[in-house]
């Protein structure tokens, strides 16, 4: 997504829901901090906002607004057969999506049985300590994730390592009880994780 | 007087008998045309069985990428056959283990264009056996590399061995007729070199106990239309060996015949007798095998021995299936135990069986020095050959694609959009 379509969606959200004097501050501010990151978190922007402006309207209410606009705007700006399908795999997930993420690894590992659910969670912490694509923060804060569970939920993390975490998952769960139980305990997974309000904005199968 | 009429009458007649003779032969040189292209467009068509069969054995999330190996290995190994296959294969060979003329072949008569044209889509038969074997869990591109090298190497250089007139086995007189070891085994054993070298799906053989675990496909009534199609096909591939119209091309489609309906009810002998349950992919992989099996001794065998060979073959493919399975080679569809097994067993029953010549020692010796050479030549030279790309490129997908499908990480397209978890919130 460019840094222009990002600006246009913003401005759309803001307009609408700011003062002109207030819109243009916070444009500038996102401007000169956020702009220039390849990858933009809407959550650490409002958490910054917020704490710097006195802004009239919910946190939530703006959070969900931009997060519409700059996933639609992602998705116009991308050539139409990659837009169509999926999503870009370096994209930053937000703390939304890092909910819908939590629910549908946890109905995941749910449809195991008890005794293997340890041993999912084991090939992950073990499977994500030896990716060498991603940096070790961002390896560093989903190992204290997978420790301290939803307590320990970081920010934000890269879309590709959580994949990647997932797909760890599912590798482990395919040895345990084969590809075809496997593929039925994730389409069961998805189906309950689509039905949780953060799932209107990430979809569970951007994890997959 | 009467001695110049008598010689002007004499001289008539010869020219008449000269330019009837003349129009015969030309009328025989296009029945044969005729013949060879439409048992081409007969083997052409194995294509679609193949695509259909390999596709409804796979799972609904792969079914794509298995059409999309079939369709354009056929079209690669035709163009690689006409660049390079077919003169290794058919061109002049001073050694007797290669050809060494009629590349790009470009500058030839009708007749050998017909007869390349055939050939060509013997040529593409050999390379989508592999893919078959070796689905779910290969790269698109390793795949178009290794039907490159099946077509441009392993496979023209043994058909070499038989097919030329100078061709080492040939001289011994090896039988194949119509190709039960020059296509289906060699294509047979390159399959299982390919399945070695990229391993099982994932999940496929329990981790603890090594037991395999069923992975259904996901349409077997694909897999049923697949098998009566290739049936259907194999009338041109057998038949349209002999290149030409003849008399036996009735004796040789009813062979084939026969022995694919002998070899599905052996396979349904055998799992009656190993009390197993009657399953519709292992009868139509039992057919299969008895076509594959009568492929070498369409021609030279009694209708008897057709059916024997058939079904011999036909009950050879569960117990190669569950050998297999104990090794724990992952072959999706079965392609090994119809194509090498099978095709190992009819080129013997060729010798075995031989038409006035039943049962001789030294024939069955050299169809087994044949089938010997196909499997070394096949088998070890494709595993060096998929080992080399697998480093070179890496043959098998990784884990994420696995999960996702190939249809969606290789292609961008599903096969079932309406079922397919990733294309639901993303559209």
């Amino acid at each position: 997504m460019s840094l222009k379509d990002r600006k246009h969606a913003f401005l759309n959200v803001l307009a609408a829901n700011l003062d002109k004097g207030v819109r243009d501050e916070v444009m500038t501010f996102w401007e000169e901090k956020y702009s220039s990151r390849p990858q933009f978190g809407v959550s650490a922007f409002l958490d910054e906002l917020y704490s710097k402006y006195s802004i009239p309207i919910k946190k939530g209410q703006l959070f969900r607004e931009l997060s519409r606009a700059t996933m639609s705007a992602a998705g116009a700006s991308r050539p139409e057969r990659t837009s169509a399908l999926e999503p870009d795999a370096t994209e930053v997930i937000d703390k939304n999506g890092l909910v819908v993420y939590q629910a549908l690894q946890d109905e995941f590992t749910a449809l195991a049985k008890p005794a293997d659910r340890m041993k999912i969670t084991k090939a992950q912490f073990d499977g994500i300590q030896a990716q060498n694509q991603y940096d070790s923060t961002s390896i560093r804060n989903v190992m204290e994730w997978l420790r301290g569970g939803p307590k320990a939920m970081p920010n934000r993390a890269e879309l590709g390592l959580l994949r990647k975490l997932f797909n760890l998952g599912y590798v482990e769960s395919c040895h345990l009880y084969g590809p075809v139980k496997t593929d039925q305990m994730l389409n069961t997974a998805l189906q309950k994780t689509n039905n949780i309000p953060e799932a209107h904005i990430t979809p569970p199968v951007y994890f997959i | 007087m009467k001695r110049i009429i008598l010689s002007c009458a004499g001289l008539l007649l010869s020219a008449i008998s000269g330019s009837a003779f003349a129009g015969e032969q030309s009328i025989t040189i296009n029945m044969n045309t005729l013949w060879i292209v439409t048992a081409s467009v007969l083997v052409f068509f194995m294509q679609a069985g193949f695509a259909l069969l390999e596709s409804g054995s796979t799972r609904a999330k792969n079914s794509i990428n298995v059409m999309m190996k079939n369709f354009i290995d056929v079209c690669l190994a035709s163009l690689v056959f006409w660049a390079v296959g077919y003169g290794l294969m058919f061109g002049q060979s001073s050694t007797g283990w290669f050809g060494e003329s009629h590349f790009m072949m470009n500058d030839a008569s009708h007749q050998d264009y017909t007869v390349l044209l055939f050939q060509s889509m013997f040529a593409a038969t050999a390379a989508t056996i592999v893919s078959g074997a070796i689905a779910e869990r290969t790269k698109f591109t390793a795949y178009i590399i290794c039907a490159v090298v099946v077509t441009a190497a392993i496979y023209p250089i043994y058909g070499s061995w038989v097919w030329n007139g100078e061709g080492w086995l040939a001289q011994k007189g090896f039988v194949d007729f119509a190709g039960s070891t020059v296509v289906h085994s060699v294509g047979g054993w390159c399959a299982l070199a390919a399945a070695i070298v990229i391993g099982p799906r994932l999940g496929r053989f329990d981790r603890t106990t090594g037991a395999p675990r069923e992975i259904p496909g996901h349409n077997l009534s694909l897999v049923a239309l697949g098998g009566f199609i290739l049936w259907m096909g194999w009338f041109g591939f057998n038949a349209g060996s002999t290149l030409e119209a003849s008399e036996n091309l009735g004796t040789i489609a009813l062979n084939t015949h026969l022995a694919a309906c002998a070899g599905a009810v052996g396979t349904v002998v055998f799992a009656i007798l190993a009390r197993q349950p009657i399953l519709l992919t292992s009868c139509v992989n039992g057919a299969l095998a008895g076509l594959v099996g009568i492929t070498a001794g369409c021609a030279t065998m009694d209708p008897q021995f057709a059916v024997l060979t058939g079904f011999i073959g036909g009950m050879l493919v569960i117990p190669s299936v569950h050998l297999l399975l104990r090794l724990k080679i992952d072959d999706v569809v079965g392609a090994i135990p119809v194509h090498g097994i099978g095709g190992a067993w009819g080129t013997l029953a060729a010798g075995i069986f031989y038409q006035g010549d039943l049962y001789n020692i030294d024939r069955m010796l050299t169809q087994l020095v044949g089938i010997g050479a196909g499997f070394a030549w096949a088998f070890f030279g494709s595993l060096v050959l998929f080992h080399l790309i697998n480093l070179a490129v890496g043959m098998r997908v990784d884990s994420e694609h696995e999960q996702r499908g190939l249809d969606f990480t290789e292609h961008h397209e599903v096969g079932y959009p309406e079922f397919h978890q990733l294309t639901q919130s993303y559209k």
